[in-house]
C-alpha cells in the first residue's frame, strides 16, 4: 500500500505545481475562465457594474440585445428571484490564432428561488460566448445559443 | 501499517472504485427540467446503466449526449426504432400506422407529425410531458451512438 500513498502524494505535488504555474504565469484561457466566473458571480449577486465591466461596448447576442438592454434585462430578471446560484461546467475555450479573439462554450446550470417564498427551479442551458482582448483585458462581445446536434 | 494509513488507503480505494463504477458501470444523475414528468421530475435522482452499443428498445428511458463538445446530456423516452414509420396525429403517436398506447405520458392534442421514417442507427425520442409541449419535450431523431445510458433506478426525494 506504500506505493499507493507515494503515487497520491506525487499526484498532489504535481497538481499543486500546476496550480502555482497557472497562478503566476496565467494563460489567456485561464483569464477567460476567470472572466466567465466573474460574470456569473456578478449576475448571482446582482452587481450590474461588475457585469458591465466585463462586457464590451459593442456587445450583441442572438436574441437581439445590446449591452444596455442586456444589463437592464439581467437587473429585471434578477429582481424576480430571492436567490440565484449559477454553476458553470463543461467549459471549452478556444483562442484565435491572432490571440486577440476567443470563444468559449459552457453549460450553465442556474438554480433560482423566486422572491416571496416561491419554489426552487433548476434550469440548464448551453451557450457560446465570444471575447475580444482590449487594453483593459478580455471583454465579452457576443453570446449565442448554438443549435444542438444529435446525428 | 498504522491505523491512520490503513484508513486513508481504504478511503482512497473506495473513491477509485466509485469513480470507476460511475464511469463505466452505472452513473448517478440529477434530473433538471420537467420534460419527462410525470415519470421523472426536477430533482429526481437517477441511476443510468452505462451502455456502449445501444440496442434500441421501445419505451426505454435513455440518456444521450450531443454530437459536439462539450457534451450536454438529455434524458428522454425511446418511441420509434430504426426502420419504423412514426407519425403523430392529434397528440397520439402512431407507429407503422397503428396507435401506440402510452400510459406513462400526458397528452397534447396540438402535436402533429407527418409519417416519417426513422433512419437506420437512429431512434425517435420524446419526453413524457407532452402537455407542456415545446422543443424541450419534443426531441426527434438521435443517433444510437450518442446514447450513453439507460435508466435502471430512480429516487424522488423531493415531492
Amino acid at each position: 500500500m506504500k506505493w499507493l500513498l507515494r503515487i497520491t502524494v506525487a499526484g498532489l505535488l504535481v497538481w499543486l505545481a500546476w496550480q502555482g504555474w497557472q497562478r503566476f504565469f496565467v494563460t489567456d484561457e485561464t483569464r477567460i475562465k476567470r472572466l466567465i466566473s466573474t460574470l456569473a458571480n456578478a449576475v448571482e449577486n446582482n452587481k450590474i457594474l461588475a457585469l458591465a465591466d466585463g462586457i464590451a461596448g459593442d456587445y450583441s447576442d442572438d436574441r437581439g440585445l445590446d449591452k444596455a438592454t442586456l444589463l437592464g434585462a439581467v437587473r429585471g430578471t434578477r429582481s424576480q428571484y430571492e436567490a440565484m446560484f449559477i454553476y458553470i461546467s463543461d467549459t471549452a475555450v478556444q483562442i484565435a490564432d491572432n490571440r486577440e479573439n476567443a470563444q468559449a462554450t459552457i453549460v450553465a446550470r442556474i438554480l433560482t428561488k423566486r422572491a416571496g417564498g416561491g419554489s426552487t427551479e433548476l434550469n440548464a442551458e448551453r451557450v457560446r460566448l465570444f471575447f475580444r482582448k482590449t487594453d483593459s483585458g478580455w471583454k465579452m462581445t457576443r453570446v449565442e445559443s448554438p443549435e444542438l446536434k444529435f446525428d | 501499517m498504522k491505523r491512520r494509513t490503513r484508513i486513508l488507503c481504504w478511503l482512497l480505494a473506495t473513491v477509485v472504485v466509485l469513480f470507476v463504477l460511475s464511469r463505466f458501470v452505472a452513473r448517478p444523475c440529477l434530473i433538471v427540467g420537467e420534460s419527462m414528468a410525470p415519470t421523472l421530475r426536477s430533482w429526481d435522482l437517477c441511476l443510468m446503466q452505462r451502455v456502449y452499443q445501444y440496442q434500441p428498445q421501445r419505451a426505454d428511458i435513455v440518456m444521450f449526449r450531443t454530437a459536439d463538445d462539450p457534451p450536454i446530456h438529455f434524458i428522454k423516452r425511446v418511441i420509434g426504432l430504426p426502420g419504423e414509420t412514426v407519425a403523430v396525429s392529434n397528440g397520439v403517436v402512431q407507429l407503422n400506422g397503428a396507435s401506440l398506447p402510452e400510459p406513462y405520458a400526458t397528452n397534447n392534442s396540438d402535436w402533429t407529425l407527418i409519417p416519417t421514417n426513422v433512419p437506420p442507427d437512429r431512434v425517435f425520442v420524446i419526453g413524457d410531458n407532452r402537455a407542456e409541449g415545446g422543443t424541450e419535450t419534443w426531441h426527434g431523431f438521435v443517433a444510437t451512438r450518442l446514447v450513453i445510458g439507460k435508466l435502471i433506478w430512480q429516487w424522488r426525494w423531493k415531492q
